[in-house]
């Protein structure tokens, strides 16, 4: 009797579908996929600085709009993704040619895409993501090159407090 | 998981319902997702550099404002506020305990704001050593009183 009992459990045993429970799982990723989504499509602006660059932080600050992104890091100052120019210790090195090449370049750039399409403005707003630890004087001289190149209306990236 | 078809007298199917591959999906998609958000909430401050252009813009509006005023920092943590036009000025509020006086410069405003309603914008000059958190810092005490502020050079 003991070795039928036995048997049969074995048995059972063997064909017995061991089946996981993933409905929970299934719940949880749901939320977490809609939340996400939901986080990713209300950004229409993307800024998303460069490694080691800390943004100062403000209040008041206001939503931005799409613009030409300039960002001051103590390496480099890239315009629109691409490097410009080169700093040391958020100090510039060169003349700042390669700066005033690049606004040069984005302005004609600008000029084409407001020639090609009449709903897009020709406004001169450049996004300014820099780091805390800038000092005036390089700030100054990409704004200065900004502003030569038409390039006025400023947009100051600060992180809302 | 599984459902019920039809009535359990007449006879009822149980349909397993297989939602790994949704997992599956899911999965990817939520670490593509992670992998790609920005958890920092970034906002903006509108500014200006003065320049030519600007003056011009400027010279086409209706009335002048009646006095301009411009607020510099200095290296030592001082601001100068400077008042030019109708009436003429200039206050310098020292640094409290090494760092910038940002309460006397509201106070300040606010009282250039009290007695020249009109005027709704500064211009903001920074001396070469003063760091942009310096700048950001103050233009947001400036914005709270005079909302456009214009970036100069000294």
């Amino acid at each position: 009797m003991r070795t039928f009992f036995s048997r049969r459990k074995k048995r059972e045993l063997q064909h017995d579908d061991v089946s996981l429970q993933i409905t929970s799982m299934a719940d949880i990723f749901t939320i977490l996929l809609v939340f996400l989504l939901k986080g990713y499509a209300s950004g229409a602006l993307q800024i998303t600085p460069s490694p080691g660059v800390r943004i100062p932080a403000a209040q008041g600050a206001a939503p931005g709009e799409e613009a030409l992104q300039v960002e001051i890091s103590g390496t480099a100052v890239q315009v629109g993704g691409r490097p410009a120019a080169q700093l040391r210790d958020f100090a510039p090195v060169g003349d700042g040619a390669g700066l005033s090449e690049a606004f040069k370049r984005e302005r004609e750039r600008r000029k084409l895409i407001v020639k090609a399409n009449d709903q897009v403005k020709d406004d001169g707003k450049i996004i300014v993501v820099a780091d805390e630890r800038t000092p005036y004087s390089t700030v100054k001289l990409v704004l200065r090159s900004a502003a030569i190149h038409g390039f006025s209306d400023l947009r100051l990236a600060v992180l809302k407090e | 998981m599984s459902a019920n078809f039809g009535n359990t007298q007449t006879g009822s199917q149980e349909v397993e319902l297989n939602i790994t591959s949704i997992v599956d999906c899911f999965t990817v998609l939520i670490t593509f997702m992670l992998a790609s958000a920005s958890f920092l909430s970034i906002g903006f401050f509108e500014a200006a550099t003065i320049g030519p252009e600007k003056e011009n813009r400027e010279a086409g509006k209706e009335t002048p404002p009646p006095v301009e005023i411009t607020v510099t920092l200095r290296n030592d943590f001082a601001v100068l506020v400077k008042v030019t036009g109708k009436a003429s000025r200039e206050r310098r509020l020292e640094a409290a305990s090494g760092a910038w006086n940002h309460e006397a410069l509201t106070e300040e405003l606010a009282s250039l704001k009290k007695t020249w309603p009109t005027v709704t914008s500064v211009a903001l000059l920074s001396e070469n050593g003063v760091t942009y958190k310096s700048v950001i810092e103050a233009m947001a005490r400036i914005r709270k009183q005079l909302p456009h502020v214009l970036l100069g050079e000294l």
